[in-house]
């Protein structure tokens, strides 16, 4: 269990950690084939528990439960915004690093 | 996808509004543990595709202009959120810096800030997903190919990827997949960065 509370406590790192980790078994270690096949499974197993572990912190706080009509329209602002924020960064980077205007992949 | 979203997330509610007794032990635990198994698998996906690995090496900078600048329009957006809205910039540009991965910017900012911005962040991210699956196609068609790529965010390698090659020509994919990639790399670094401003 200490293990385990050093894993949550330093969990950042070892995010970073994991996912190179991985990548760097599949470049250069061999992956099994039945582990590249049920890889996307994993991740929807995985991202099934996590909604889950989220829901269940959601509904056991109650001011969050309170605030959520409030929330979701902070979310959507900040989705929104940097949206835009994107479209336009991007279509002058463009603009000024390469010659084609419209983005060379239009045809 | 989105099905299974709402399903999971209403159930969890659910669960947690009605246990009698604390489960936050568990669901931290679970949250830990799912999400090194994830990254793992994850980075495995990413480790394979030595296709994509070796075109940044010759495509060299032109393929960073989308990562870049979607970064950069993020998180001038973000600003413009927190002025707006009168919330901490530090608050903004994390919920911005998940790029639409909603499940690790969520999990992340819960567990390093609060609940409450944890689920701004998690709302935010999805309806990142969702504003960029249903605009992709117009993008494409009336203002650039680039600029779908980067409105997708980390979803550009996976969810958004199919959209985004039907929506424009096939060669668009390798770009798309590396800014999925980079971006999708960044959103443990950033968040956490933004988090501390």
């Amino acid at each position: 269990m200490k293990i385990l509370g050093f894993l949550i406590d330093n969990s950042v790192y070892f995010y970073v950690a994991f996912m190179l980790a991985g990548a760097l078994v599949g470049y250069f270690g061999r992956v099994p084939n039945f582990i590249k096949r049920h890889n996307g499974r994993v991740q929807t197993l995985c991202l099934i528990l996590l909604l889950l572990a989220i829901g269940i912190e959601i509904g056991s706080n109650e001011e969050v439960l309170k605030a959520l009509g409030n929330l979701g329209y902070k979310a959507a602002a900040v989705s929104f915004l940097s949206v835009l924020g994107t479209i336009f960064c991007i279509n002058i980077f463009v603009r000024f690093l390469t010659k084609d205007k419209k983005g060379m992949m239009n045809h | 996808m989105i099905v299974i979203i709402v399903a999971c997330l209403a159930g969890g509610i659910l669960i947690g509004k009605l246990a009698v007794f604390s489960l936050s032990n568990i669901t931290n635990l679970i949250i830990t543990l799912g999400l090194f198994v994830l990254l793992f698998s994850v980075g495995i996906d990413l480790g394979c595709n030595k296709k994509a690995l070796r075109n940044i090496r010759e495509d060299g900078i032109k393929l960073f202009i989308v990562p870049v600048a979607t970064v950069l329009g993020t998180g001038f957006g973000s600003s413009l959120a927190s002025i707006l809205l009168r919330m901490p910039l530090n608050e903004t540009l994390a919920v911005g810096a998940g790029f639409g991965w909603y499940s690790l910017s969520g999990v992340l900012i819960t567990q390093m800030h609060s609940v409450e911005l944890g689920t701004v962040a998690f709302l935010s991210n999805v309806i990142r997903e969702v504003i960029a699956l249903i605009s992709i196609p117009l993008i494409s068609r009336y203002i650039g190919s680039f600029e779908a790529v980067g409105v997708a965010g980390a979803t550009a390698m996976d969810t958004a990827l199919p959209v985004i090659v039907k929506s424009n020509s096939p060669d668009i994919a390798i770009y798309s997949f590396i800014s999925g990639f980079l971006l999708t790399l960044l959103v443990p670094v950033l968040v956490p960065l933004a988090l501390g401003l």
